[in-house]
């Protein structure tokens, strides 16, 4: 157990070393988390799996400006974690990594407020041109928010897995399915943030063509962006054109304008 | 993609490279007042020690750089270039207005960050996810991998040469493309590809069916089967569009989330679901 609790506590500080000091390439979401846990566990298969089928979940409850609606992160690895150590299944991941999620905005929440705590610091040190100090502050943000991840992962493991192994193992059946159904439901979430965010009428209809493209014709996700990357490239040539053509009758009738002001001076 | 250097001194290159290389923690001391304000000092000390040589001069540019600053990161570094050739004018140029460099920066800010996330997190993440996430449920480990490539290669190709492309076209390059109707021409067409890809998703992701039956006349009917018949992927969509048509009531995802899996227990205690 001693030392699960200290893979996973690093795999957390690494997973959120990579937010702060790689600028979120994608690592800490929930396909990369599940797989490395399932890794460090010794269960890479179920790690991929549960890992994905949570990247469903979460793949549109994303944090967009600082709004953060869920810890995906967190939430995916206690989740895989809890559950391969408990030897449970992939819905059993589910159904703690959602709950966990919600639970741990509070920690990004927290050490957020610490640092807005130091930002008259940072004034100070701008007010006396101490760059040093800057660097040092901007340095230790970027440790500190994977370390306290770090060690909430190490101590979620060491203290959370008899009482969670525990507590899975006595859920009633009728719990666990509505969970299952909840774990199918909540991509509709994520979709209509993501929808949110591409929403314009002019163009929505291309939602459509995807969706029937992928319910009808079957057709694999690569190939329906590839369809719509030729569609966009074609629409975009045209708008260019058509944009040319405008902007040069813009000009013209500048033009004409201009001479008949000096003509009408002229005169 | 090489001529965004031309022109470029040796210095210029090495100052950018910095600024590039630091903007990797513009999430580090993300906060609630001022954003990414100090991820965007630190990157920006490199041009502020090139450009000014006096304490004053420098302690008035780093005051400037920590104010308030979010932004899609994908987009970050192009706005760092601006900033840099912003001060760059203002260091050789007197009669520069140094509030404009704060007000560009605030201005470009939105829009940017509203075409970065479309980009980034509704299209390129979306595509390269939905692929990962079907490798990924059959138990191959190149499910990750191909998502970490799919979304990293455009992420930081973007970043990289970002940075060079704000510095030298600066800011009157992006209001030009904005007048012009370049910008909502690109948006529109990373709007077709990331709605299409949706679309497709809905389906994927969403999961829901009903396990409902019932009995006419002696025949078993399977409600599902007789959804399907008339849309496939009907309840999927309905509930697609009934948490879009919260969201765009202002509902806070995290109560939609909480209703989620309010009904959902609901739906399967009544055995309508699972």
């Amino acid at each position: 157990m001693l030392v699960d609790a200290l893979l996973i506590g690093l795999l957390m500080f690494l997973g959120m070393l990579t937010d702060t000091g790689l600028g979120d390439p994608m690592i800490k979401r929930p396909l990369v988390m599940g797989t490395l846990t399932g890794l460090v566990l010794g269960d890479l298969h179920s790690g991929i799996v549960m890992g994905a089928s949570l990247e469903v979940i979460f793949l549109g409850i994303t944090s967009i400006g600082g709004a953060l609606p869920s810890d995906s992160f967190t939430g995916a690895i206690f989740g895989t974690a809890f559950a391969i150590i408990s030897n449970q299944s992939t819905e059993a991941a589910m159904a703690l990594a959602v709950p966990i999620s919600l639970l741990a905005t509070t920690i990004t929440t927290v050490v957020n407020i610490g640092f807005a705590a130091m930002m008259p610091q940072v004034d100070k040190f701008n007010e006396e041109g101490n760059q040093k100090g800057v660097v040092v502050i901007q340095m230790a943000c970027m440790i500190l928010k994977p370390l306290a991840f770090g060690v909430i992962g190490f101590l979620g493991i060491m203290l959370g897995s008899d009482v969670i192994s525990s507590l899975i193992n006595s859920i009633p059946d009728v719990i666990m399915n509505g969970l299952t159904v909840a774990g199918q439901t909540l991509p509709a979430l994520g979709m209509a943030m993501l929808l949110n965010m591409l929403w314009d009428k002019k163009i929505a209809v291309f939602l459509v063509l995807g969706f029937v493209l992928y319910a009808y014709l079957e057709l694999p996700l690569i190939a329906i962006c590839l369809i719509g990357v030729v569609i966009a490239m074609y629409t975009s040539y045209k708008d260019i054109d058509l944009n040319n053509s405008l902007n040069s009758k813009r000009s013209e009738l500048a033009f004409e304008n201009d001479n008949s002001e000096e003509d009408f001076f002229n005169d | 993609m090489i001529r965004i250097k031309e022109g470029l001194s040796k210095e210029d290159k090495k100052m950018l490279n910095k600024v590039f290389l630091r903007s990797f923690t513009i999430f580090a001391s993300w906060n609630q007042v001022r954003a990414s304000g100090l991820s965007f000092e630190y990157a920006m000390l490199p041009v502020i020690n090139r450009y000014y040589k006096t304490k004053e001069e420098r302690t008035e540019a780093m005051k400037r750089s920590v104010d308030y600053f979010n932004i899609n990161s994908a987009l970050s570094t192009f706005l760092l270039g601006i900033t840099a050739s912003m001060e760059k004018e203002n260091s050789e140029n007197d009669d520069f207005d140094t509030y404009s460099i704060n007000a560009v920066k605030a201005s470009l800010m939105g829009p940017l960050s509203g075409i970065g996330d479309s980009f980034f997190w509704g299209t390129f993440r979306v595509i390269a996810a939905g692929i990962g996430i079907s490798l990924g449920q059959d138990g191959s480990v190149l499910g990750p991998i191909i998502f970490l490539l799919l979304y990293n290669i455009p992420y930081i190709l973007t970043r990289y040469f970002g940075t060079y492309l704000g510095f030298t076209l600066g800011s009157k390059y992006i209001k030009e493309a904005y007048e012009n109707g370049i910008m909502s021409i690109i948006t529109k067409a990373v709007g077709i590809v990331g709605l299409m890809m949706v679309g497709g998703m809905i389906c994927q992701t969403v999961g829901l069916t009903t396990t409902l039956n019932f009995n006419l006349g002696g025949i078993e009917y399977k409600l599902q089967e007789i959804l399907d018949q008339i849309l496939k992927g009907m309840l999927p969509l309905t509930a697609t569009f009934t948490c879009f048509g919260l969201i765009r009531k202002k509902v806070s995802p995290n109560l939609i989330l909480i209703g989620i899996i309010v009904v959902s227990f609901v739906l399967s205690l009544l055995g309508i679901c699972g």
